[in-house]
Formats: structure tokens, sequence, C-alpha cells
């Protein structure tokens, strides 16, 4: 039997309108907008792990946010286990409070991202509460205990009535992801979820989501900007610049043999611990431009360093390499 | 590495007295060598006392810390013996710091460029109008257009409050800087981007660096040499490539083992179960004691010396003294 995927993006777009001075309106000056994800498409098979990896600004963390629900889309379609998650949507739609029992986030900061006057127990029921689900009291503390157990704090009862503030990095973003597995989802949105703690810790972090997505089947949508712990953990990887998918492939593909100019600067830059491989890097010059006023043809081409003439006008499409490979590159036509 | 050091830490030992009337051990018996023109990284997780090295060596630690035992001898001076007036000519003018979090380190109402010229000014280097040329001249050298001078640090993005943070520290001319996570806030392309100046800089001018972080990939980029703290000892201390390719010590294998490489994706990341001790109630043998994997009765006993294990190579575990046999 063939599955609907666990996700599909179609054609995604999110602005942020800009602020218009009073001036302005008057003067009828057009509105800008900050074009934070713009046209982005992708499909997450069941079980899969597809990593999204970018500078700061290029939207990774907007499109986590619109998956959950969290930023409502401008335009586009994004599809949730064959349902589609607007909810003004014609097709079959899936409501908010369902793609969330089904569908988690795990935020970046463990620091800010659990209430410090709730204990570990009340932090990790909380979305059994929300829910409604298992209201049996008894149960309710066994689901915790999974939850807590698999997510490596054992054992669990130790952890019921202590409070964040006396717990590690390590430690609470466990806690993060005990909240986010013990309602059970198919679907788990991580957004840079390893980059503020320690490279032991962190090590832990990315072998616990890899187990669980093995026992449990989950599909992933790991958000990074560090191309060295994707390797290790993603099934696919899709490159963004600038609110646009510029590479996707499978992880190996794509870090080993990267078509786009941006993914292999991307490679080239990202530090590798030996220093008998200190390799020549490629280091763009310069910062993301401002996703207000994007640059004309291919919007990488202002820092490309192959740039030629036709970059600045066209704008190039994804184009497939090899099946499961695509790259926007006009020189890629070639 | 031959020739005498710029910079000659030997047992330095700092406390700290917790609000609470506890000791704790931040440092304990640190010693390292810094030549002139080479790079050192001091690397480790939060709270393995990196920071705390730096400042103990700046004497900038804040109230509650005090050296207790070591020497500090920068060009044959101990920097410990001096007087507070007689540090304040070394600090800046001999040796300068970056420090962490350069993102929010620069005063927000106060123009980048008049920032660098106070740091000028403050110590008589020159008069105004040569301090002026110098700021632009250092604002160059860093990356940053001569006409940005007079903007305030929220018109710069991060990767140039970065870089302007290292136009201040060069604003005397110091022999050696310390750097303290200068990349760590920044993405990775800006972060390969401060690097390079980083090495351009010590090219040009033929700086000694400290430079702090808990990312080995960066240290492997940059550094000559690379002392690896734990607990507030040094664990390791070798050059770049002993550390990296011949690492002795069960906490440096483990790191490495931890640290995920781009270039050979796929294979498991080993990772150290536990936390690093807390410094108010230190394990009483080895420091790393309690997490490692090859400990034996012997560890959690004695605290191990640093010992040359080859030439310029020090590990401090027991296993490497030949009491290994004794024990199997």
């Amino acid at each position: 039997m063939t599955q609907a995927p666990m996700l599909e993006v179609r054609g995604l777009y999110k602005y942020f309108p800009v602020h218009q001075a009073f001036l302005d309106s008057l003067m009828r000056r057009p509105h800008s907008n900050v074009k934070a994800v713009d046209d982005v498409s992708f499909t997450l098979a069941r079980g899969e792990v597809l990593a999204v990896v970018g500078e700061s600004g290029c939207g990774k963390t907007t499109i986590a946010r619109t998956l959950i629900g969290l930023e409502t889309l401008t335009k586009g379609e994004i599809v949730f286990d064959g349902k589609s998650v607007n909810e003004r949507s014609q097709q079959p739609h899936i409501g908010l409070k369902q793609l969330r029992k089904r569908a988690q986030m795990i935020f970046q900061d463990p620091y800010e991202s659990l209430n410090p006057r709730s204990t570990i127990f009340e932090i990790v029921a909380e979305p059994l509460v929300v829910h409604g689900l298992i209201k049996d009291r008894q149960e309710r503390i066994t689901a915790v205990r999974t939850a807590l157990e698999d997510a490596g704090l054992r054992p669990a009862d130790d952890y019921f009535t202590r409070y964040p503030h006396e717990l590690s990095g390590g430690q609470r973003q466990r806690v993060v992801i005990a909240s986010a597995m013990v309602l059970q989802p198919e679907l788990l949105i991580a957004d840079e979820p390893v980059s503020m703690l320690d490279v032991s810790i962190r090590a832990e972090i990315l072998n616990l989501l890899r187990d669980l997505r093995e026992k449990r089947g989950i599909s992933i949508v790991f958000i990074t900007h560090d191309l060295s712990t994707v390797a290790y953990f993603a099934d696919r990887i899709a490159v963004m610049y600038l609110g646009r998918i510029v590479e996707i492939g499978p992880a190996r593909e794509v870090l080993q043999s990267p078509q786009h100019p941006y993914t292999k600067a991307l490679i080239s830059v990202a530090p590798v611990p030996n220093p008998r491989l200190r390799r020549e890097r490629v280091i763009l010059q310069g910062e993301t431009p401002n996703p207000i006023n994007l640059p004309s043809g291919c919007r990488f081409h202002p820092r490309c360093p192959v740039a030629i003439d036709i970059c600045k006008e066209n704008d190039p499409q994804l184009k497939e390499l090899t099946q499961s490979h695509q790259a926007a590159c006009l020189l890629l036509s070639k | 590495m031959n020739g005498k050091p710029l910079l000659s830490v030997r047992g330095l030992t700092t406390e700290f007295t917790t609000p609470e009337g506890k000791i704790a051990r931040a440092l304990d018996d640190v010693s390292f060598d810094v030549m002139p023109g080479q790079t050192i990284g001091l690397v480790g997780e939060s709270g393995s006392g990196k920071t705390t090295t730096l400042m103990s060596l700046m004497r900038l630690l804040p109230a509650g810390g005090r050296i207790t035992a070591g020497r500090v001898m920068f060009n044959d001076i101990n920097l410990l013996s001096l007087s507070e007036r007689e540090m304040r000519d070394y600090r800046w003018k001999s040796m300068a710091i970056v420090f962490q979090g350069a993102m929010n380190a620069l005063n927000p109402v106060m123009k980048v460029g008049d920032q660098i010229h106070e740091a000028i000014m403050l110590h008589n280097l020159m008069d105004e109008d040569a301090a002026e040329k110098r700021v632009k001249d250092l604002l160059e050298m860093v990356g940053i257009a001569r006409t940005r001078r007079d903007q305030y640090p929220h018109q710069y993005s991060g990767g140039m409050r970065q870089r302007a943070m290292i136009a201040m520290a060069l604003a005397c001319a110091p022999d050696l800087l310390f750097a303290d996570e200068p990349t760590t806030a920044l993405d990775v392309m800006i972060q390969a981007q401060v690097l390079e100046l980083l090495k351009e800089i010590q090219k040009a001018l033929g700086l000694a660096i400290v430079l702090v972080t808990h990312d080995l990939g960066v240290v492997a980029e940059v550094c000559d040499s690379v002392v690896v703290m734990y607990g507030g000892k040094v664990a390791e201390y070798g050059t770049a490539d002993h550390i990296y390719n011949e690492a002795q010590h069960p906490y440096t294998q483990k790191l490495l083992a931890a640290f995920p490489d781009v270039s050979q994706p796929g294979d498991t990341l080993a990772s150290i179960p536990g936390t690093p001790p807390r410094l108010t109630n230190l394990p009483p043998g080895c420091r790393f004691e309690p997490r490692c994997h090859l400990k034996i009765a012997k560890c959690s006993q004695v605290v191990p010396p640093l010992l040359e294990v080859s030439p310029k190579h020090y590990v401090s575990c027991i296993l490497r003294e030949g009491v290994e046999a004794d024990f199997r």
C-alpha cells in the first residue's frame, strides 16, 4: 500500500509585511515585505529525516514555525498526511489542534523553553492535559515516566518533582524532547536542538534523536546551520539561501558532491577536526543580503564566486540532476 | 617550538568563594607556554576553566575570585607580582582581549569609532589626530569601511561587531591577543571570515593568540598548539597534531569522537555519559574519573600529574605513567 507522504510542502511563501511609516502611506508608496520563505517545495516521507541547512535569515526557522502553524502561510500548501494544514483550504484539512497532537516541535534554547515554575512532571504531562488525553492519573504517570525514560532521564521518578533550574543544559533538552514525545507524534520538527549545548552533550542528544527515530519510525525535520551534525543524522539535506531551497538531495550525495556553489562554500568552511586536513576554503565575502530587496536574477549572484553575466538576469529554478538530487544554478544547465 | 616563550604560565591556581561560602577551585595547577607569533587553543566544555584562565592571566577576575598559586611570566616579568597600577600598563598595550559575546560587548550608545578612539587615548599613546588616523586604519585592517566609523553598534551586523571588537583589541598594538569564543555566536560563513581575519592579522603583526573555544573544529583550523582543559585542570597539552592524531588522554579521545566530522559522515557519534564535575565538589582523584571509560581503581585516589609522554606532548592520566601494567 502506498501511503501519502508524511509532509508535502508545495510552493510555500511566507512574507512578513514591513511596518510602513505614516508618510510613506500618504505618499502611496508600495508596501514592502520581508520575503522570509519564497517558493519552497519539498516532501518528507514517513520515517525520514530531512535536514534544512542555511545561514541565519535564510528562512529555515520560519519554515519550521509555518509547518506547525505558529505562522500562517502567505501562499502555498502544506499537506500533512494527505490533509491540508491550511484551515481555509478547499481540500480536506486538518485542524490545528489535531496537527499539533501529531506533529511536535523542539526549540533551540532549552534554557528558555521550559517554564521555570513548573516541575518536570507538570512540563511533560502538560501536552496530555492540553489535548485531554489519558485522563486516568495512574496511566498519565506511566506515560510521563515512559517519555522521560525514552529521553534518557533515568530513573524518571527522580525527576518528577524537580524544577528546570536544577538540571543541566543537556538534561533540559531531554525534558524538552520528552514533552514532545509524550504525545507519540509522527512528525518532529527540531529547530537547532543542539546548538546551545556542549560538544559531549550534543552527541548524546543527536544519538537520542536517532534512536527515537529508529524505534518509533517518526519523521524529523531537522533545522540547523551546522553541516557537520547533519552528516550523522539526516537522510536528505535541503540547503536554503534567502528564502529558497538552492539544493536538495540525499545527505551523502550533497555532502560529497555538492552542485550549487553556495553548498560548496558551506561545506568547505565546515571545520574539520584534523589539522592535517586543512583545506582550501571558499570564504564568501559579505553577508546575506536583506530579504526585503532581493537581488535580481539568481539571489546568490552578488556573493557567488563563479557568477557570470546571465546570473544577474535569470532566476534559476531547481533542476533535476539525478532523480532525487536537485540544485538551482544556471551554470548546471550548461 | 624553539626559542623563549612570550607568555609562560606555571601552576596557575584560581579559587572562587561562592555566596554560600564554599571554595570552588576553578583552576588547578594550569601550565602552558605561548610562543611569539603562535596560536594556542584552550578547549574544553562549559565550566572547564577556559575563561577563568584568560581572566586570571589578565588579572580581571570578578569579585570573589583570587589567584592562590602560580606564576605568569610575560617577557621575564611575573605579572602576578605586579601592583594593580603596574598591571594596567600591560593590559591593552601588551596583552589585549576580545571578550566573549562580543556582539553585546560594545557600548550601544557610543559610535564604534569613538569606542576604539577611547581605548587608544586612555593609554596615552599618541595625540588626537594620530589616534583618529589609527582608528580608521584599524577599521580598514579588519575589513570595515572607513565611512562606517561614525555608526553605532546596532547599525553593524554580528560579524562586523566582532570585527570592531578585534580592531579595538588591536588598538594599542599588543603582542598577545586573547580571544574568548570569538566565533561562537556567528554563522558558519561569518565564523570562517573572522577566523581568516585573525590569521591574516597574526601574519601581518606577528601576534601571539590565545584562542578559547569549545569548538574543536575551529581549533584544528587555526591553532599551532592546544591545551585541553577539564574541570579546571590541563588534561592534555601538545601540538595540534598531537592532540588530533595522537590523543593520549581518554577525555581528549572521547571529545574528538563526539565531534561530528563533515568529511567523514555516517559513523555513529560517541558521547561522553555524565556531566562535568561541580567545582565545589570535585572528585578526590582524577577529575575525569567518574566519566572515564578506562578508569582503574587508583584513578579515584591519586591526582594524576601532567607527564611529558613525548617531546612537547603532556598528558595528565595515570594510565600513561606505566602503572597500567601493575594493575593488570
